[in-house]
């Protein structure tokens, strides 16, 4: 028998009601996937390159963007592992971060503050595009509890064309180490 | 040719457009998928069935085969499962391949020309989206009704069988429940006759008819319940200029090859000058062939530009996937022209070929760019939506609110609102994500944010577990989240109550009875707290509705007052009708942490055998 043009036709319309047809109803809706229920040990370092620390962003941080950091907005949260010998010594706080042509185009210069627990960390200007750490020393005294909830404030935000978001860092990472 | 080698000819452009959009088999769905394979639970009766299934939707769009009916029968055969409407839009894609070879085949007399037409119609970039979405199968299953009605037509005019007149018009006429589109269909059989078969013109004119019809219905459906911001997007404009720019803004998306040089940061004009090149190649060969009297290449030109017409006015929404249909008539014509170069020698051949492959690689490319692009939409919708049927699953009665939801996340797997599909209307974003997602006013999105609030008091009382969205997976982050939380100053009043959920408790005064299904009836007095406006353009909109038993005995009159102050008396009188009031809010109370809203009617009623003395049902207080 010739198959021709017609015949593959014939077939793929039959084939319709017969795909609808072989379906029997499914009891389930929908197949669950599992979730991660257990807790991950929360780090002192956050990597914005890190997928799984997104837990530890509490606030104001923009997806991952190439594959290695963050905007943020002019406020923004994180909770931090307390490091050992924290408690006893104190830490130093790092937030590494950029700020590109365009933010300093527009803005000249951001002043970033911030909380760790109850301690406020002093202000500190920066001008100058490219890469830059606020650093902070934290006293013994702030690690009442685990894990250490550090806030950070920007003076100022970019609001760029085209974009619905107020962004004032480019953060790669936070870091909390022991003294 | 052999048995065999005749089945490749007809196979191998379905193995080629399989092998091209793979991805498609294996996509899930996302944004309107779900309000679709939501439509459903709207059909209780007879009377729903039909509303669901005819009544017009956005824009006056009705798509019974190609949205309605498609997805309601198969939501209820295959639940979420997406492979079966993969499957089934494949196979229709499958026909259509069938269908462009047979309708090439009858145009050109070229076997040649019938086996190439496909493969460059199922490399361009308009496939993408119908190949990938299943919201956009109605293209792929319009293109059937017309390509199957064009054939009959062609057979008509073959054999003068008037059998197959009729059928033309049966297919004609079901198309309009697949696409709007479909009321193209007469003038491409018009044209046609015109150009290449003049007896059969006056055949195609009641046809016309029915499409100018269909028209006028569908603009007059249209126009009702548009919101400006969507009216800007179905803006249409007769202007001449905008017209030709929104033209070559479809002839540029339609070959591909910009796109992929933009996307390889290739030079600005190389692009543009394969644009420019292909248009002058295909319009030099339509005009050299219609000065040799052969109006074929003319009428497959004209299948481009008579099915997109009608969608070049609308300049602001210029959709990749419009050119679905019409790119079939560019790949006839490509198709044929390569066949013709065979008569013209093998520089001619050489020239043909170097456009093809100009044409399909570059396209290819872009192809299978942007179906990853829709799979991975698709599959970051499955992950969310199949993990929160674990956690609700695991964590019966909770409810679940989801952090570090992003823009593209939002848009693709929330708005729509899968979750009410499977029952749980208590999955919410965290307020956290707000700021990451774009909000472009088409229609209200707050109710999607658990506000902070509310969200304390759930956390507070154990009644919600906090997911974190890591890649493909929720992580369960409630202790830290929990912790978060308190630490934060307490929250501000939520401006907006909605009192069909249980978390705004704290913000309801005297008056309430339980909540119901997405409201709660007042009694004949009752009081919400909300903050006072940010601003002065502030307003309080009530949300709520009126049953049949409260107007029984006349209208009911709703008066407001706001810290005291009386607001103008609203009087409901229409039955089984939603409202919407919106007042004032006086100017001293801007700012405020707190405001008294007192709701009072000057009747209640008391439905046979209770006790209530029941007010009016309110769903929702905001302030805007």
């Amino acid at each position: 028998m010739r198959l021709d043009a017609m015949k593959y036709g014939y077939l793929l319309l039959a084939a319709y009601p017969c795909a609808v047809l072989s379906g029997c109803k499914s009891s389930d809706p929908i197949r669950p996937q599992r979730t991660i229920e257990e807790a991950r040990p929360l780090a002192s370092v956050v990597r914005m390159d890190d997928v799984a620390a997104g837990a530890q962003l509490l606030s104001g941080f923009g997806a991952i963007e190439a594959n290695s950091w963050r905007w943020t907005g002019p406020q923004f949260a994180v909770a931090l592992g307390v490091p050992p010998g924290a408690k006893q010594n104190g830490g130093a706080l790092a937030l590494e971060f950029t700020l590109p042509d365009v933010s300093i185009n527009a803005l000249k210069q951001l002043t970033i503050s911030g909380m760790a627990g109850d301690v406020s960390l002093a202000p500190e200007t920066y001008s100058t595009v490219g890469a830059h750490t606020y650093s902070r020393d934290i006293p013994a005294s702030a690690f009442k509890s685990e894990p250490l909830q550090v806030r950070f404030n920007v003076d100022k935000f970019l609001k760029p064309e085209g974009d619905y978001r107020h962004l004032s860092l480019v953060v790669t990472s936070i870091e909390l180490k022991s003294k | 040719m052999s048995r065999a080698l005749r089945a490749m000819y007809w196979l191998t452009p379905i193995i080629f457009c399989i092998a091209v959009y793979r991805l498609g088999v294996r996509a899930w769905f996302s944004e309107d998928d779900f309000a679709w394979l939501g439509l459903r639970l709207r059909v209780h009766d007879l009377p729903t069935f039909l509303d669901a299934m005819f009544s017009p939707k956005a824009q006056g769009t009705i798509r019974p085969w190609s949205e309605r009916g498609f997805f309601m029968l198969f939501s209820y055969l295959f639940g979420l499962h997406a492979l079966p409407y993969r499957l089934f839009v494949f196979a229709n894609q499958c026909l259509n391949i069938i269908l462009v070879m047979l309708v090439t085949r009858k145009l050109t007399r070229s076997e040649l020309a019938a086996w190439m037409a496909p493969f460059l119609w199922i490399a361009n970039i308009s496939l993408v989206t119908p190949m990938g979405w299943t919201s956009a199968y109605n293209e792929i299953q319009c293109a059937s009704f017309l390509l199957i009605s064009f054939y009959l037509f062609l057979l008509y005019v073959e054999t003068g069988l008037r059998r197959f007149y009729w059928a033309q018009w049966v297919t004609f006429v079901l198309g309009f429940g697949a696409l709007e589109i479909n009321f193209v269909y007469p003038a491409l059989a018009a044209l046609y006759a015109l150009l290449l078969a003049r007896r059969y013109f006056r055949g195609t004119l009641p046809m016309l008819g029915v499409s100018v019809a269909y028209v006028i219905v569908d603009r007059m459906a249209g126009t009702r319940g548009v919101t400006e911001e969507a009216t800007f997007f179905y803006d249409l404009s007769f202007n001449v200029r905008t017209l030709v720019t929104t033209l070559v803004q479809y002839w540029t998306e339609l070959l591909g090859v910009s796109d992929y040089a933009n996307h390889h940061q290739w030079p600005g004009w190389s692009g543009s000058l394969s644009i420019i090149l292909f248009a002058v190649v295909l319009v030099g060969f339509v005009g050299w062939q219609s000065w040799k009297r052969n109006f074929l290449p003319l009428f497959l030109l004209g299948w481009f530009l008579v099915v997109l017409g009608p969608l070049l006015p609308l300049h602001n929404h210029v959709t990749d996937y419009y050119l679905f249909i019409p790119a079939i008539g560019v790949a006839m014509l490509a198709a044929y022209g390569v066949t013709l170069s065979w008569r013209l020698g093998w520089g001619a051949v050489a020239c043909a070929g170097l456009l093809v492959a100009l044409y399909m690689f570059p396209s290819i490319s872009m192809v299978r760019a942007g179906m990853r692009i829709l799979y991975e939409r698709g599959d970051q919708a499955r992950a969310l939506v199949q993990s929160v049927a674990y956690a609700k699953k695991i964590h019966p009665g909770k409810a679940i609110l989801l952090k570090g939801v992003d823009d593209k996340l939002f848009w693709g797997a929330i708005y729509d609102s899968p979750f009410r599909i499977l029952g749980w209307n208590d999955v919410f974003v965290t307020m956290e994500s707000r700021w990451q997602i774009y909000d472009p006013h088409f229609t209200n999105i707050d109710h999607y944010f658990l506000q902070r609030s509310a969200t304390l008091s759930l956390v507070k009382s154990d009644g919600a577990i906090v997911y974190d969205v890591e890649g493909r997976q929720l992580r369960n982050v409630t202790p830290l989240y929990t912790l978060w939380e308190q630490s934060e100053p307490a929250p501000p009043l939520d401006p907006l109550i909605d009192l069909g959920v249980p978390f705004y408790s704290d913000q309801l005064g005297q008056g309430w009875y339980e909540r119901e299904r997405g409201y709660r009836w007042s009694g004949q007095h009752a009081v919400v707290y909300l903050p006072g406006p940010a601003s002065a353009a502030g307003k309080l909109e009530v949300r709520g509705f009126v049953t049949a038993d409260m107007v029984k005995s006349g209208p009911v009159h709703l008066t407001l007052t706001i810290n005291g102050r009386p607001e103008p008396v609203e009087t409901l009188s229409a039955a089984d009708a939603d409202f919407i009031f919106s007042y004032d809010i006086p100017s001293d109370l801007i700012g405020q942490p707190k405001m008294e809203i007192a709701v009072n009617v000057d009747r209640t009623t008391t439905p046979p055998g209770e006790g209530r003395l029941l007010g009016v049902p309110i769903g929702m207080f905001v302030i805007r």
